[in-house]
């Protein structure tokens, strides 16, 4: 009996205690558990929307203690070494000045677990560790600022922090299944349940695979997003819909690598609660960015609609075209009205047998060196630009130079094995990469000595063969932690620091010429004068509206009438790849002509198109169009210009419709013809357009 | 249409050179009148039996048509061929250097029987120069099949790393319905390549991102190899579509290494990817180092062409395998049993208890995950008991206590890695691992993604069998467990290792003599040890108890099926879903053991199922290990889409039997007819209950199932 009054009193009692664990304005309300912190609601207010669905689910954060046998990351056969959250009791909870403090003190290892087989559990032997976590949430508006504080006071490091962790996400609402929205170079758009059968499958890295800092839950037209404030240092998010592991969840995580004694508090993080979809945070990440980092904005392609990419010598050093075909290639990309080529497959030995990073020698066979060099200042000449690659990133372990220098100049994990390299998949039929695609790979530290080597070889490439631009392969895909030994910088800054040295020296080296990364990202973007982004065409919009100061490419194959006008629209370079880069457009003389009058279209629309940044749908009303038009908006911040972008991706004629936010009366509209004519506006805009046509408006400011 | 068959290379290059300029089309006319005549004037080359008439170019005998007369098809429609073989011959600045039988231009061709020709050439040549590299191709017709074999020898200074024979082209299927059907999957190929775009590497955005797993395929990619024995399991591909079948049956005793290779070749429109056409070439590649003054002979490579249903080219292949292999002998409880348990431990002294649970439906083996110091990647180096679940003492005693109830504990084990973070590796392991052609480390695993993903060394077994054997022994002799699971026991490469030893052949010989040893171990120890390995090929099984899935296997039963028809002596698991009794009883139809990861403890019902499932099988074990797994072979069900049957056959005629299951939980009637003189055949009827009938032979038989029944007939000779 006194048990059951005992139980009831409590019960009266805790609701009333459970006040210090929330905090709200008119539009938010974040509640806390007051047993172990985690988000157990998060409710937008104006919507009725509760994100949490599963507050069983829910989490604060996670820190990763790993030791050699025992990883930080979840593998095969064990689980990581962490400490969660959800195990921990909270030290105390409260709410003071607008602000919302959980405390933990002294916290509990997670006990050891197998990955994919069901272990039976034991007792935990781990003692508690001395380790104190603050987190703090303060509402401003429709946003939580949020920070996370370690105090360890242990004497082992914290290499991995997790925070936030929004997890037991509702994966429902009015109907719609939820997604995720992510600026990815794969992926953009993640929805149904997430591959769990490997571990660390919703791991994405920042900057690597992610171009930058933000990740968006959506449901419908209102959503949830973590904007993480943070230098380009080496972190990821964590994004899953769900599946055997557990229900929807985001996170992200930082690699801050948190000494015994030491402390540490996170950047800024701002947890959106938005009546809208990613493009909401992904604009205010988008200013913030401007006005914190100032990013350089890349002009080199301003009068391009993109490049072509030849691939000279195959994998197997099978060639397709010897240095003096090169003239021939131009032509044929001109005919497109391309004047950039990108030269693949110009070394003495490719694929590999070459013995990188020590192989960036031209090809006797193929005409030599000096020959490369007159004919690259015949093509300047003739306005054409090569750019070369250059392979900076991978080590070639098969090479004699690789036994003694590898293990100073590679990225090395924790326990100093080899990261396996950004190239590798383990199983795949696509051939020949199915035959060459073990082949071992390390990747090159770029704060390690391997950076002054490849600086001397860039200028050597400049000196010896006249070198005026370079692709540089697989910079910007890889964005490791390097334990290397030999480095004196923390492992999460080795690409912030190695790039700062490497990519620096090179605009430096190379300044009137062309950078162009294989990769498309806050850190390498710094440098890059555009990123080579393979194919970009899925949610294409979500890249273009984030990072507007920097250009990026889509892979475009002949015939691709629909792929080569919705880069258009997008403002992503045409990257023109005839059959994988071993053929021509020479062929294809009607697409040829179609992508010259694109190249006209640009020329012709620069301040509303080509100097003007991607505003996707922003200011367009009322817009009827079949699905196979695009319609895009685009805003000169300096000129105040507008245009409008509109592309027929069908082959039938497709009439257009739209009306305007703060229409001018009238606009010139720039058909893909050629001509143009001013048109009437208001109060509505029509137009129709022919087959596969591109069309731009023009807005000039009102006077 | 231009007929690109009939025509010279030359003329064919011209012909597509002249057909890019549609302006330049009465000269294309005007040159071909020109040249028809001497063209006409050597008439191809026909060979022909009661099935088939072939007719090879007279040029460079390569296949111009190729006609059912059966079945009055034709199969090769108007792909361009290439000819019948390209060797590799690689020079010190272009290893991909080779020469193309359709570019030779003195290959004799000679018809030596009615159904008999020969391709001669004394040399070869290619765009570097000539090679004295003698190549002998003999063709015969057997049945519905171009029998094909490649002689080649190397006089020349350069050695032959790589041999492409036969090669093929196919077109699609009139239906545009083309799959590619192999023992262990099936490919549509319309959506297996894109309809106009190229792509001739990865995006590395997409390796990248670990959503993708551990797979990866883009259709942008034109082909797509599959290698023999470890992607391919047995040695038969078959092209199907429309009713016509075109399949490759490649008759290799020595097991060695073969890739498949699948190119869609495109032809695109110059206006309109609508346009756009395509075919199939395919080839089976071959790896020996052919040095100077040395000789290769390929084994006798079957193409059939046939009717489209797999079963036929699965059947002829099996009927050669089954006299090339030897099979193991599989430990008797294990034949008897459901399968196995598979569980982690967190002390070693809950290893007793785990396997009582297995015990007690019938699934006496245990597979003990993390009992080891070392993960998969350093296991060779570290499996030793772990000191935090009780140490070595702790391990042994409960492993005896286990097999004193009755069980076989085995050891989770992975023998195939070095990795190359430990001193161990650096000292000893790294001359142990394969080498590739250029002489690099053969990378494995991508086991997690991010900052501790090590490289990990692939072993080469002729380097590391001893050291491999050695980990073995401790785990019998030291620790008594009863045998071990091999993870990714199918791994099989090229390794240029030792030049004593040909690449080819590396892994057949070094993991041959390991598992020899380790088998004569292990069945030492405790006669119903056993190994399981990852994987399945007709190479693998010859060493295992039973192949192993990683995370127990999907219940496939058409994929499964055309596996073990391929396969039958083999077994294959599938994981155990708990919560479906009919999922376990197709497992047992397929005689596929049940990976049992769930605690039974929590699913009476499923645990009382498999109790009496495991009692029939005790009874009808014979049937499932005697005879060969026969899909539909030999009888006919009428019934429900909830009732299955498969049959099992007697090689020497004494049995079919015919295992029938009810995959839902209601009552369903079925009718069985045996085919030909089965029917005249008495039956032993056995049910899930316990029943064993013997029943008159009759034309059919009606079905009475159970919810979730299973019955075994068993059509017996006398």
């Amino acid at each position: 009996m006194r048990t059951l009054i005992l139980t009831l009193l409590l019960a009266g009692i805790l609701p009333l205690l459970a006040a210090d664990n929330v905090i709200e304005n008119d539009i938010v309300r974040l509640e806390v558990s007051p047993q172990n912190g985690s988000i157990i609601h998060l409710v937008d207010k104006r919507t009725n929307t509760d994100y949490i669905g599963n507050p069983a689910q829910s989490r604060l954060f996670r820190l990763a203690l790993p030791n050699p046998d025992y990883t930080a990351r979840l593998q095969a056969v064990t689980r990581p070494r962490e400490i969660r959250s959800q195990e921990q009791k909270v030290a105390s909870v409260g709410v003071e000045n607008g602000v919302l403090t959980v405390r933990f003190r002294k916290l509990q290892l997670a006990a050891r677990q197998n990955a994919f087989v069901e272990t039976t559990q034991g007792e935990t032997s781990e003692a508690p560790r001395n380790i104190d976590v603050t987190a703090t949430f303060r509402l401003n508006g429709s946003h939580i600022l949020a920070h996370l504080e370690v105090d360890n006071r242990a004497a082992e490091q914290i290499s991995e922090v997790t925070f936030p962790w929004l997890s037991g996400l509702k994966d429902t609402a009015g109907g719609q299944r939820a997604k995720a929205v992510i600026p990815s170079l794969a992926q953009k758009s993640v929805t149904g349940v997430t591959v769990r059968f490997r571990p660390g499958g919703g791991v994405k890295s920042y900057p690597a695979l992610l171009a930058t800092s933000w990740v968006n839950y959506e449901l419908g037209n209102q959503g949830v997003g973590i904007e993480v404030r943070t230098a380009p240092e080496t972190q990821s998010t964590t994004v899953s819909m769900g599946g055997a592991g557990g229900g929807p969840l985001i996170t992200w995580d930082f690699n801050p690598h948190i000494p015994g004694q030491g402390r540490w508090t996170s950047p800024d993080v701002v947890i959106h609660v938005h009546n809208s979809d990613w493009h909401t945070i992904a604009a205010e990440h988008r200013e913030w960015q401007r006005q914190q980092a100032a990013p350089p904005r890349s002009d080199a392609f301003d009068s391009a609609i993109g490049f072509a990419t030849y691939r000279l010598k195959r994998d197997d050093n099978t060639v397709n075209w010897s240095y003096d075909e090169i003239p021939k290639l131009a032509e044929a990309a001109k005919s497109a009205g391309i004047r950039k080529l990108v030269i693949e497959g110009w070394r003495e030995r490719e694929g590999p047998g070459n013995p990188s990073p020590f192989g960036e020698i031209a090809d006797p066979r193929m005409g030599g060196g000096a020959r490369l060099k007159t004919l690259i200042a015949q093509m300047q000449q003739q306005g054409i630009e090569l750019v070369f690659a250059f392979h900076p990133t991978l080590m070639n372990m098969a090479t004699e130079q690789s036994q003694t220098l590898a293990r100073r100049w590679v990225v090395r994990s924790r326990t100093q094995g080899t990261q396996l390299s950004t190239s590798y998949i383990f199983i795949s039929q696509d051939y020949p990469y199915e035959e060459i695609g073990a082949h071992y790979w390390a990747q090159l530290d770029p704060a390690s000595p391997a950076t002054d080597y490849l600086l001397k070889e860039a200028k050597r490439l400049k000196d010896e063969y006249g070198f005026r631009n370079l692709f540089l392969r697989g910079v910007g895909q890889p964005s490791f932690l390097s334990y290397n030994q030999d480095d004196a910088v923390p492992p999460q800054k080795i690409y912030a620091v190695g790039y700062e040295r490497f990519l620096g020296g090179l605009k430096k080296l190379y300044s009137d010429g062309i950078l162009m990364t294989e990769g498309y990202n806050d850190l390498v973007n710094r440098w890059s004068s555009v990123g080579y982004t393979w194919d970009q065409s899925e949610d294409a919009e979500v890249l273009s509206w984030s990072m507007p100061w920097i250009p990026f490419s889509n892979d475009v194959e002949a015939l691709d009438y629909e792929k080569a006008n919705a880069s258009f629209a997008r403002k992503i370079l045409i990257n023109l790849m005839v059959d994988g880069g071993d053929g021509t457009v020479e062929r294809y003389t009607d697409f040829a002509r179609h992508l010259k009058a694109l190249q006209s279209l640009k020329e012709a629309t620069a301040p509303y198109y080509a100097n003007a940044e991607f505003r996707d749908h922003d200011g367009l009303k009322k817009l009827t169009a079949d699905s196979q038009v695009i319609a895009a908006a685009f805003e000169n911040r300096s000129s105040k210009q507008h245009g409008v972008v509109l592309a027929n991706l069908s082959k039938q004629k497709q009439r257009v419709s739209l009306e305007l936010d703060h229409t001018p009366a009238k606009g010139r509209l720039f058909r893909l013809a050629g001509e143009s004519k001013e048109v009437e506006l208001a109060p509505q805009f029509s137009v129709e357009l022919e087959p596969r046509e591109v069309v731009v408006l023009g807005l000039d400011p009102t006077q | 249409m231009l007929n690109y068959i009939t025509h010279p290379n030359w003329m064919r290059q011209v012909y597509r050179a002249v057909a890019r300029r549609r302006g330049w089309l009465v000269v294309l006319l005007s040159l071909s009148l020109l040249v028809a005549p001497s063209v006409r004037a050597q008439q191809p080359v026909t060979i022909e039996n009661s099935e088939l008439r072939v007719a090879l170019s007279p040029q460079h005998g390569g296949l111009v048509s190729v006609q059912s007369k059966r079945r009055e098809a034709s199969y090769l429609g108007s792909a361009p061929q290439t000819g019948w073989f390209r060797i590799q011959i690689p020079l010190p600045f272009w290893e991909g250097h080779a020469a193309q039988s359709s570019d030779q231009k003195n290959i004799t061709v000679r018809k030596r029987g009615p159904d008999t020709a020969e391709l001669t050439t004394k040399q070869l040549r290619s765009k570097e120069g000539t090679y004295a590299i003698s190549v002998n191709v003999t063709l015969r017709l057997e049945r519905d099949n171009l029998v094909c074999r490649l002689n080649l020898t190397n006089q020349s200074q350069q050695t032959v790393d790589r041999i492409s024979f036969p090669i093929l082209a196919v077109p699609p299927a009139a239906d545009s319905k083309e799959v590619l059907v192999m023992p262990q999957t099936s490919l549509p190929l319309q959506a297996a390549f894109n309809k106009n775009d190229i792509r001739t590497d990865h995006n590395p955005f997409a390796l990248l991102d670990p959503g993708a797993g551990w797979f990866l395929t883009d259709p942008l990619i034109t082909a797509k190899a599959y290698t023999y024995p470890n992607s391919i399991p047995t040695a038969w591909i078959a092209l199907d579509g429309g009713g016509k079948g075109v399949g490759i049956d490649v008759r290799d005793s020595k097991l060695q290494f073969q890739r498949f290779i699948i190119e869609r070749r495109l032809y695109r429109d110059t206006r309109s990817a609508e346009d756009n056409r395509q075919d199939y070439n395919l080839s089976w590649n071959w790896y020996p180092l052919v040095r100077p003054a040395s000789s290769w002979e390929s084994p006798d490579v079957y193409i059939k062409f046939d009717s489209g249903d797999w079963h036929e080219i699965a059947r002829q292949h099996r009927e050669f395998m089954k006299k090339q292999v030897s099979r193991p002998l599989i430990a008797k409880t294990f034949q008897s049993s459901i399968g196995w348990m598979s569980r982690g431990v967190s002390n070693y002294d809950q290893i007793p208890a785990i396997a009582q649970q297995g015990l007690d439906v019938g699934a006496p083996y245990f597979i003990v995950y993390r009992w080891s110091e070392a993960g998969a990647a350093g296991m060779v180096w570290g499996a030793y008991p772990r000191k935090d679940l009780g140490g070595l003492a702790s391990l042994r005693t409960n492993l005896e206590k286990a097999r004193e109830l009755g069980a076989h504990p085995l050891a989770w084990f992975n023998g195939t890695l070095s990795g190359d973070d430990t001193l161990d590796h650096l000292a000893q392991g790294k001359d142990m691992v394969s080498r590739d052609r250029w002489g690099s480390g053969i990378a494995g695993g991508q086991w997690t993604y991010g900052p501790e993903n090590n490289v990990w060394l692939e072993f080469d077994p002729t380097g590391s069998k001893d050291l491999e054997y050695d980990t073995i022994r401790r785990f019998i002799e030291d620790y008594h467990f009863s045998g071990f699971e091999m993870d990714q026991a199918y791994k099989f490469y090229l390794s240029y290792r030792d030049p004593k030893v040909p690449p080819e052949l590396a892994f057949p010989m070094g993991y041959g003599d390991f598992y020899r040893r380790v088998d004569e171990l292990v069945k030492k120890h405790d006669p119903d040890g056993i190994i399981v390995g990852e994987g399945y090929s007709d190479w693998l099984d010859q060493y295992v108890d039973s192949s192993w899935v990683f995370s127990g296997g999907a219940l496939d039963v058409a994929q499964l099926t055309r596996l073990r028809y391929s396969l039958p002596w083999i077994t294959v698991p599938v994981r155990a879903d708990a919560r479906n009794p009919g999922h376990a009883n197709q497992a047992f139809m397929l005689n596929a053991p049940l990976d049992i990861f769930d605690d039974l403890s929590r699913y009476p019902d499923y645990a009382k199922h498999l109790q009496k499932l495991h009692a029939l099988k005790k009874l009808t074990t014979g049937y499932f290990y005697q005879g060969e797994f026969s899909d539909v072979d030999n009888f006919s069900l009428d019934g429900p889409s909830q009732v299955l049957a498969r049959s099992y056959v007697d090689p020497a005629g004494k049995f079919v039997t015919a295992v029938v299951v009810n995959t839902s939980g209601q009552p369903q009637k079925a009718t069985l007819r045996p085919a030909g003189d089965f029917a005249t055949r008495k039956v032993r009827h056995y049910y899930l209950d316990g029943r064993d009938e013997s029943e008159d032979a009759a034309g059919q038989r009606s079905l009475n199932l159970q919810g979730f029944d299973v019955q075994v007939l068993a059509f017996e000779k006398p």
